[in-house]
């Protein structure tokens, strides 16, 4: 009922404040006219210019400052699922400055599910990787990964906080990751993933894991993450492709 | 085939087979539309049921008319052929692998495109879009709300199309339309009350926030939908490569 009638409707005052903030080229922190200005500005109630405004809010576009008014929110980074780009290279175009610290950096032995991810027995010794990825010093994503030992002997001894994983893989092993399959789904912060990505306990994370293969179509990397949704964001380019264009390369 | 053949001295299911083909050729009846009903037509031609039924089922079975129980016979437009089957990107994956989705339309109207449409089809802010809401069943279970947007002047007679029959994949087909490239985000919001109701979640509960932006192969943008899907219920999967 409230998306008919002659009155706009709360997603049409989305679609102007969106329009508004886009053709004036307001930037991170600016601040919006007052919600009554708007409301005059847009031709729009001030209790559906409202809820539009809320709707932005969880969206995470805009935020409120008690007494203040609402503002701009720092744009999410966007991280495109269909390249590889190293995450590194990726935040630093944002103009943001990313560091990992190591939680954990073990071999141990694969367990069922590693070894169905990795094509490998049951027992198989696996490098275990656990890192918070942090955006000018903010946790954003907590990532495991799981690595082949035998395949990779000695992996366990670079320092994972100076040096990058695939780099390694490639520069001193001789291994390229070229493409994998992942699946992204919703899912609750369990206390430890609380405390190591300074969120609430139980708030909602991207939950992504999946698999990093090498141009033989073998497994490298088996590798599960969780991440906070208010600073990341993920994109992916749908193309059909002919047949031909598949056997082509 | 012996459509060329048919005189007044061929069987009658046979003449009304080749009445109804031209009709939908011909474009009285347009792909989408519901054709008259086999009351009717054994009405308007004197003849009786079963040889309605006769010339019905060898159009359904050539794949031009879709019967669809309780609502009616539908034309199916015309196919293009095409060879694009390989997709990369987001596949929405439902948890139960058996089901196919079922949707409920909640609202489906014209609508004035605004400034922030306007600006992404290309069109005028007073052109009109339509604008559809849907909710998405798994078995009975909803799993999502979907809106779609999708500019009038691509499929003009959209209104009278029956969403319950007929894909808008299909539909897209009907219209010539050939989808290349889609632009799609992920992200993660809350669901308003309203929402919350409809995919008996909490208010508030965190949902996965799904924008697509669909592009033909004259580059034209074709659609825009957002879809809120409850966590739990659907995982969305990607291939990448380097």
């Amino acid at each position: 009922m409230d998306d008919q009638g002659k009155s706009k409707s709360r997603n049409e005052a989305q679609e102007e404040l969106e329009y508004y903030i886009k053709v004036n080229q307001l930037k991170a922190h600016d601040k919006l006219p007052s919600e009554r200005e708007l409301s005059e500005l847009f031709s729009i109630n001030r209790s559906t210019l409202r809820a539009a405004i809320l709707r932005m809010i969880d969206e995470g576009k805009l935020y409120k400052v008690t007494g203040s008014g609402n503002f701009v929110q720092e744009p999410k980074i966007v991280r495109n699922l269909n390249d590889l780009d190293s995450l590194t290279e990726l935040v630093e175009g944002f103009g943001k400055k990313i560091s990992s610290k190591v939680i954990l950096a073990s071999v141990i032995e694969a367990n069922k599910q590693m070894m169905k991810k990795l094509k490998l027995p049951l027992g198989t010794k696996v490098f275990q990787l656990l890192r918070v990825r942090l955006i000018d010093n903010e946790p954003f994503v907590l990532e495991t990964s799981f690595i082949e030992y035998q395949r990779f002997e000695g992996i366990d001894r670079y320092d994972f906080e100076q040096v990058s994983l695939y780099k390694i893989l490639k520069d001193d092993y001789g291994v390229d990751i070229v493409k994998g399959q992942e699946k992204l789904t919703l899912t609750y912060a369990t206390e430890e993933e609380a405390e190591l990505l300074s969120v609430a306990y139980k708030s909602p994370l991207f939950f992504i894991s999946g698999t990093a293969e090498d141009r033989e179509d073998r497994p490298v990397e088996y590798f599960r993450s969780v991440v906070r949704p208010d600073k990341m964001k993920f994109s992916s380019i749908l193309v059909k492709k002919s047949q031909e264009e598949m056997q082509h390369g | 085939m012996d459509e060329k053949g048919i005189t007044y001295t061929s069987p009658i299911y046979l003449q009304l087979r080749e009445v109804i083909r031209t009709k939908i050729e011909e474009g009285e009846y347009q792909p989408g539309m519901a054709i008259s009903s086999e009351n009717e037509l054994a009405e308007t031609y004197g003849i009786n049921r079963m040889t309605v039924r006769s010339a019905i089922d060898a159009l359904i079975k050539e794949g031009l008319l879709r019967s669809v129980q309780g609502k009616g016979i539908f034309v199916v437009g015309q196919k293009y052929q095409r060879n694009l089957d390989i997709l990369e990107g987001f596949t929405q994956v439902m948890k139960s692998k058996n089901a196919s989705p079922k949707f409920k339309i909640l609202q489906k109207n014209p609508r004035p495109a605004g400034k922030l449409f306007a600006d992404l089809f290309g069109i005028k802010e007073e052109d009109q879009i339509y604008y559809i809401r849907r909710t998405c069943y798994d078995n009975t279970e909803p799993v999502s709300i979907e809106e779609l947007f999708i500019p009038e002047y691509l499929v003009p007679k959209f209104h009278g199309i029956d969403l319950t029959v007929f894909s808008i994949y299909e539909i897209y087909e009907f219209y010539g339309i050939n989808l290349v490239k889609a632009i799609q985000t992920l992200d993660i919001t809350k669901l308003n009350q309203r929402d919350a109701k409809i995919l008996e979640e909490d208010e508030d509960a965190p949902v996965l926030l799904f924008e697509c932006t669909s592009y033909d192969d004259k580059d034209r943008v074709i659609e825009f939908t957002r879809s809120y899907t409850r966590s739990g219920k659907s995982d969305y999967s990607v291939d990448f490569r380097v």
